[in-house]
């Protein structure tokens, strides 16, 4: 990597190694190796080659040279997809958890396709026609250990994640008399940038139904149900409405599903608190959080952040979320 | 937006709501064109009466701050008042009364004075 010149941390370069060795090249070493050994097969198996088995034995066929290409194109972008998103490191230098996770994903999925691919190849050698391949059944229920183990050692291999440390500020109720009520309602949505993204996303999930739907009928039924529902929630989730007032704090998305209340009664504190979506929450939505906290992530920056009464956080990101705290707040006091 | 109401207060109910939404229209934390809750979702949000919270909505309407309309509830009309030059007053006699450690109260009756 040749960058202008930049003030790198000792930490952050040594991190930008263990992407680069772990997350991109042993991934590329292993799909080239299983490459190699597929290529010297090349001589001994049918033409084409099972590339697809169904309940009855095998139902699709393809070239050697594409059962051989593909692992690597899968895991030269998904390393690539990898090193871009860890690039840049935790907020000090450090390694996020959802960075590790990417890494030794990229391991995993270099392996099960490696395997997968050679596995079954493998048993096709010598066979004269595709049509009476064995079933690799085994050879896929195998894999599956082997990458997780080979995941877990790369994981291992990854420093400590970096925790983001979140620093809630406690807020006090509006002042004023005690029996003051208060109604506070404000709108919070993701950002043009989530909102590309997830456009893109449904354009391609909607064109794999249609092309299902051309294809093959019969079998529609089940994905355009999940797809449809997939398509509602993530359309529904990417904007709520938050209401505060005596009842508590209720958040409703776009459709009305999914919401939650939570009661005066069961909260504890109300702060505010910067809150980094992807550092925190590994993304955008309702989500929960390894450290054990959930809520409606929608945005970088300012967050209610409700603590239970059984210790339990919630958080929702908001352009007001002061105003809506100290709210929150008043609501509680009682 | 936050609406504040004290039902313990003698001014009446639909005045303080009325003020409480005209305060959030003049410091922008309300835009132009966002919608208000319904009559009756603030009403039962607030326990108090729905004929209040019409009132107050009357209110705002007849005074330009808010557009009602037919099935389409309370909606923050686009002003070509613009209240910067007011609140960005109300933020420099403010400071200038901290400087002079003028207190809250005796700020208030200064206003109140000069306003009649």
């Amino acid at each position: 990597m040749n960058l202008p010149a930049e003030n790198v941390s000792p930490q952050l370069t040594r991190n930008r190694r263990l992407i680069i060795v772990i997350g991109v090249v042993i991934p590329l070493v292993i799909t080239m190796g299983a490459a190699f050994v597929m290529a010297l097969w090349i001589p001994e198996l049918p033409n084409p080659v099972a590339s697809h088995w169904g309940t009855s034995g095998p139902d699709g066929y393809s070239t050697v040279g594409s059962v051989i290409a593909l692992p690597l194109l899968i895991t030269l972008v998904f390393a690539a997809v990898t090193a871009f998103a860890s690039w840049r490191g935790a907020p000090h230098g450090g390694m996020l958890w959802v960075h590790k996770f990417l890494i030794a994903t990229s391991v995993f999925l270099a392996v099960l396709i490696s395997v997968i691919a050679a596995g079954s190849l493998a048993v096709q050698r010598g066979v004269e026609n595709a049509e009476n391949a064995p079933d690799i059944g085994a050879i896929v229920l195998a894999a599956f250990p082997i990458a997780i183990i080979m995941a877990f050692f790369a994981w291992l291999m990854l420093p400590a994640a970096e925790r983001i440390n979140s620093s809630p500020v406690e807020v006090e109720p509006i002042p004023g008399a005690v029996t003051q009520r208060v109604h506070f309602s404000s709108t919070t949505r993701v950002g043009a940038g989530v909102v590309v993204i997830v456009a893109v996303a449904l354009v391609a999930l909607g064109a794999a139904l249609a092309v299902q739907a051309v294809s093959n009928p019969a079998e529609l039924l089940l994905p355009a149900v999940i797809g449809l529902v997939v398509i509602a929630l993530a359309v529904s989730t990417l904007s709520w409405r938050v209401t505060i007032d005596q009842r508590g704090l209720r958040v409703r998305s776009a459709l009305g599903f999914p919401r939650t209340t939570i009661a005066p009664d069961q909260i504890d504190s109300v702060a505010v608190v910067d809150v980094n979506p992807i550092g925190e929450f590994g993304g955008y939505g309702w989500r929960w959080a390894p450290d054990g906290r959930s809520g409606i992530v929608l945005s970088k920056g300012d967050a209610i952040e409700v603590t239970r009464m059984n210790g339990k956080k919630f958080v929702v990101t908001m352009h007001d979320a002061q105003l809506g705290a100290e709210a929150l707040a008043t609501v509680a006091r009682k | 937006m936050l609406i504040r109401v004290d039902p313990a207060s003698e001014t009446p109910l639909f005045e303080q709501l009325a003020t409480s939404i005209r305060q959030s229209v003049i410091d922008k934390s309300v835009a132009a064109g966002e919608r208000l809750p319904g009559a009756r979702e603030l009403a039962s949000s607030l326990g108090i009466n729905m004929h209040t919270v019409l009132r107050a909505y009357q209110e705002l309407r007849d005074e330009g701050f808010i557009e009602l309309r037919r099935g389409r509830g309370a909606i923050v009309a686009a002003t070509t008042t613009s209240y910067d030059s007011l609140a960005d007053g109300i933020t420099a006699v403010v400071a200038e009364a901290r400087i002079h450690n003028v207190s809250l109260a005796a700020l208030t009756s200064l206003i109140r004075e000069e306003y009649k």
